[in-house]
């Protein structure tokens, strides 16, 4: 029994830490966030299964058949990734995707539905060893979250899956060869024919699918939209594997079609040189051009290039900041500058950019791996032109655009630099608009008199480049007729002439230098927080608190949207803010369902849960998760990279609340409710410190950042770990009654996984802090409903099912 | 026996041209609603242009399992990662480029062949070219099954061109591009238009617009009501 525990834990948990993979090559990286909420649902339905069951969990109960059906579940699993047609760019113009991504969905959580039954069976049939149980659970779990982060460095997603398949089976089929001494009633029992037959046929299978020969069954389809199944089906074209780890596929693209080049002026007008791609997941190419004449020609026609030619003589240090594109690099080079640093979050990314144009690199932490050099830059460049899947910036957790990392920025510029940022135009005006009011913000807290004097804002048909000066710059005059002499539209100059605007790339009105113009006038007056409320747009300058810069949908404001975007309701639709409500609406749907079905079906008076119960384990399932994801997004920040957070985190806190799980048996009833408190502020503690020391923590060198963020995560997961299994303990009897509250609990930690993104979005990382809090102190009140006394519990009845012997 | 099979198969081939007669009458009258309620409505005032959408039957382009949706207000999926366009931004794009009977005409990117379908009734010549080979034989299959005699079919690069059949009165591209190809350029001819859309094929948010004069080239961003921005005095109430 212990080792069937150990085996599906160690494959749910890959399998969780896979999916998102799996999801993130396929799909998008933003779809990461329904992974957990598809396990939890798992779970929960594992538990509404038993307390639907007709008759309790049963100490000689075989756990191998649902082992078996793990193992299918898992290879099922992989057949979905293959070959269920979802493609979330299609799910607004296709209904039928609608369907897809909900038999995805169900599919999916059914590995986590036998994990979940098979551990839920052994604590409930087996009480006296949940000890050992807890053990073998735990350190499945954890193995199965570091294991994938150790061999997606040699194998891809789909291998790891097939191969995850093998792990539920490890038990059943070691008796197959064993006879009579056993440790447990459960592997006394002979192995049914059919569950025989069952773990064959899922061993067999998954040797096939692992089988030489067999790749194509693992091999993972790519979204059709994403960028490298564009280039594939280019002719002439090769891809070539470079590098895979936890962080992402990394390919090299070579293709005589690779042309990238926004913000060209129309003053240009010789053939762009070849270039080659990096591209990570298959989408966000980051361009390697060739070192030559043509090249230094076609990226000073750039308005990424306009801002090396603002000076006398070539630029001293530069950071090129890239997260796509690579326009930047070349510029600098074309420029003269001998100086060049160049950051990408990806190492391998980064090492190849270096190698490539032979400068040194940066990767991992922007603001971290700045923290070791005491260089001052003339130029800082950042380059971002976001990824090709409409709406989904909205779900970014970014930092690169925050007031925090633009002052950041500023602080490591020599007193006349500057610093560039290149972005896609966007429509209607919002993007430039917080990228603007976040320059100022910065530039106030640098203490500039007057920040719209720094700022200059400049634009082609398609992207926009924003220039922040260290100090009001000598040059103006030159700047401006320089972008007059390739073509650029100005979007901002501080007192610039109406005429001045809107002349080269010509909209019906200069929608945007009027409206930059009235955030100017807002911002002089101290009027910019009306000025950021009366915005159709979402537009107000973000910080390291609620780092989406990417999105700008207001909900109170939706109706006039819809008509400003033409009445196009499917404009609209691609909304990451629309994605995760709807997601939200879905999530609610099914935790009602799961909790509904055994209070409707169940045999009466089986469930024995009051409601001031059933809210006890909603309340520590929801603050659980919250707790968990707002450490998850702390450590996308301070990590550097959402993979390594993912694993990090989730194994962090699997270990830290086991901790304080097997710490809580010696806890009574009586100190239940000291234990939501304890639990409440032993998470709002840690979460305090995160929050104050986010944007400081972030600037310290990579040991002392995974330091703190695993000290946190230890100090909070510990304390939320010790409310569940004594509430389990002291006030829920009988076992159909503890798989309810085990239901309850999964279901509120799933809906807590798809709010909490909404929440990161709207609020921030201290509203999911927030909401963490509330919840434990909700836990509080409910068992303050069911123990009003001090001392109200008799000594709890014997933790095992009535009526069955050992 | 013989009398009574032949009448049963009268009757079944009767019902079943009924049927389709049915079905071909319901996607007129969607089409009839698309170009008065999605495109009339939004600005779209030439009548040639109005009139070509009318004419040519938009679900002959779209995937067999998507008919239903082919006149429905958005874009559609027709594989290979690419879409036929929301119905009003075809109707825009044609209106933009002026067209007249003697023009000749250059798309790059086919796709699912509609818009060159589009530009066949407004225009003597149409010339279109597409990089994927798989909507390039799709496209030219349905353009040639259907009787588009005037549109030539092109498998290959789109960025320079069609030099052969240069210059053209006006050029359209409609694959997503991030900078104006400058062979594009090279082969309108004075005075001529180039049009190409700007943002995410899944929800274009404005047209561009290039007008070449002698050796100058002028840029207008068209929004239409693509979006419009509620700025001004909009916001001050």
């Amino acid at each position: 029994m212990l080792a069937n525990v150990f085996f599906v834990s160690v494959a749910a948990l890959a399998f969780e830490v896979l999916l998102a993979r799996a999801f993130a090559v396929t799909q998008w990286n933003h779809l990461a966030f329904l992974v957990i909420g598809i396990a939890l649902f798992g779970f929960a339905a594992s538990g509404t299964r038993i307390a639907l069951a007709a008759k309790d969990p049963d100490a000689r109960a075989d756990l191998s058949p649902p082992a078996v059906f793990l193992s299918l579940s898992l290879l099922a699993s992989l057949a979905g990734l293959r070959f269920i047609p979802l493609d979330y760019q299609r799910l607004l113009l296709e209904p039928v995707q609608a369907a897809y991504l909900f038999a995805a969905c169900l599919l999916f959580s059914l590995p986590f539905f036998f994990c979940g039954r098979i551990t839920a069976s052994a604590y409930l049939s087996r009480p006296e060893k949940s000890g050992p149980i807890y053990a073998a659970s735990l350190a499945g779990s954890a193995t199965g979250v570091a294991a994938p982060g150790f061999f997606l460095t040699f194998f891809d997603p789909g291998t790891l899956l097939a191969a995850t398949a093998l792990l539920p089976l490890l038990a059943p089929l070691s008796r197959f060869f064993r006879h009579g001494s056993t440790a447990s009633a459960s592997e006394n029992v002979r192995l049914a024919t059919p569950t025989k037959a069952g773990a064959a046929i899922a061993f067999l299978l998954t040797l096939g699918v692992l089988a030489p020969g067999s790749e194509s069954l693992r091999l993972l389809p790519r979204s059709e939209f994403k960028f490298l199944s564009h280039v594939r089906s280019f002719p002439a074209t090769e891809i070539h594997r470079v590098a895979q780890d936890l962080r992402g596929e990394l390919d090299l693209v070579q293709s005589p079609y690779l042309r990238f080049a926004p913000g060209l002026s129309l003053a240009y007008s010789e053939i762009l040189p070849a270039a080659h791609a990096l591209v990570i997941d298959g989408d966000r190419p980051v361009y390697l051009y060739p070192q030559d004449v043509g090249t230094e020609r076609f990226t000073a026609m750039t308005l990424s290039g306009l801002v090396y030619r603002l000076r006398e003589g070539p630029p001293g240090g530069v950071l090129v900041v890239l997260s796509s594109g690579g326009l930047a690099l070349p510029a600098a080079r074309a420029a003269g500058s001998k100086a060049i640093q160049v950051f990408h979050a990806n190492p391998h990314v980064a090492s190849r950019l270096g190698a490539h144009y032979g400068v040194p690199h940066l990767s991992g932490q922007l603001r971290g791996a700045l923290s070791s050099s005491p260089a001052r830059f003339d130029v800082i460049q950042v380059e971002h032109w976001g990824a090709s899947l409409p709406g989904a910036e909205a779900l970014d957790q970014e930092h690169l655009f925050t007031r925090e990392a633009f002052l950041s920025f500023l602080e490591r510029l020599t007193p006349d630099g500057v610093l560039a940022v290149s972005r896609r135009l966007r429509l209607p005006p919002g993007d430039t608009l917080r990228l603007w009011a976040t320059a100022a913000s910065a530039l106030e807290m640098l203490g500039a008199p007057s920040p719209p004097e720094h700022l200059f804002v400049f634009r082609s048909w398609d992207s926009v480049l924003l220039l922040v000066f260290r100090r009001p710059p000598q040059n103006r005059e030159k700047l401006l007729a320089q972008a007059e002499a390739q073509r650029f539209d100005l979007v901002y100059a501080r007192n610039a002439a109406p005429e001045s605007a809107n002349r080269f790339h010509v909209f019906d009105r200069p929608w945007l230098f009027d409206e930059h113009r009235r955030l100017e006038e807002a911002w002089e007056k101290g009027r910019s927080e009306r000025y950021f409320r009366d915005l159709l747009l979402s537009a107000a300058p973000r910080s390291d608190l609620q780092p989406f810069p990417g999105s700008q949908l207001k909900w109170t404001r939706l109706p006039e949207l819809y008509r400003t975007l033409g009445g196009r309701a499917h404009v609209l639709g691609w909304a990451g803010e629309v994605l995760i409500l709807l997601c939200l609406a879905g999530s609610l749907m099914a935790a009602i369902a799961l909790l509904l079905f055994p209070r409707c079906f169940a045999r009466h008076g089986e469930l024995h849960l009051s409601r001031a119960g059933v809210g006890v384990f909603l309340a520590l399932g929801g603050g659980f998760i919250f707790a968990e994801i707002f450490f998850l997004h702390v450590g996308v920040f301070w990590l550097g990279d959402p993979g390594t957070s993912l694993v990090l985190t989730l194994g962090g806190f699997l270990l830290a609340s086991s901790a304080g799980g097997l710490l809580s048996g010696r806890i009574g009833a009586a100190g239940l409710k000291r234990v939501a408190v304890l639990a409440g502020l032993g998470f709002a503690f840690p979460a305090a410190a995160a929050l104050l020391g986010l944007s400081f923590i972030a600037g310290l060198g990579a040991p002392l950042r995974y330091l703190f963020q695993i000290l946190l995560i230890l100090s909070a997961g510990f304390a939320v770990g010790l409310p569940f299994a004594p509430a389990m303990r002291h006030f829920v009897t009988r076992p159909r009654a503890k798989a309810y509250a085990w239901a309850a609990n999964g279901c509120a930690s799933g809906v807590a996984s798809i709010a909490a993104a909404a929440i990161a979005i709207e609020i921030g990382l201290h509203g999911i802090a927030a909401a963490a809090f509330f919840c434990y102190a909700a836990a509080f009140v409910a068992l303050a409903c069911l123990f009003p006394r001090r001392n109200p519990v008799a000594p709890s009845p014997p933790d095992r099912p009535q009526g069955l012997t050992p | 026996m013989r009398t009574p099979s032949l009448l049963v198969l009268a009757f079944s081939l009767a019902a079943a041209a009924g049927t389709l007669a049915a079905a071909e009458e319901s996607l007129e009258k969607a089409r009839r609603a698309m170009v008065e309620e999605q495109i009339r409505a939004r600005g779209v005032s030439n009548p040639q242009v109005l009139r070509a959408m009318q004419e040519v039957p938009r679900h002959w382009f779209v995937p067999p399992h998507l008919r239903d949706s082919a006149y429905r207000d958005r874009p559609l999926p027709i594989g290979e990662g690419q879409t036929i366009s929301q119905p009003y931004i075809v109707a825009l794009m044609t209106e933009l480029i002026a067209p007249q009977p003697s023009d000749r005409v250059l798309e790059i990117g086919t796709g699912s062949g509609y818009q060159a379908a589009i530009l066949s009734r407004l225009v003597s010549e149409v010339y279109t070219m597409e990089i994927k080979a798989k909507l390039y034989q799709m496209a030219k299959s349905v353009l040639e099954a259907h009787g588009f005699a005037n549109v030539s079919c092109r498998e290959g690069d789109g960025y320079f061109g069609w030099p052969e059949k240069a210059p053209f009165d006006a050029i359209m591209i409609t694959a997503a591009v991030d900078h104006i190809p400058p062979p594009l350029i090279a082969q309108l001819k004075d005075g001529g238009r180039l049009v190409l859309p700007l943002g995410s094929p899944f929800g274009y948010q404005n047209l561009v617009l290039v007008t070449r004069t002698g050796a100058e080239t002028t840029l207008r961003n068209v929004t239409g009501v693509l979006f419009v921005p509620l700025t001004g005095q909009a916001l001050k109430n």
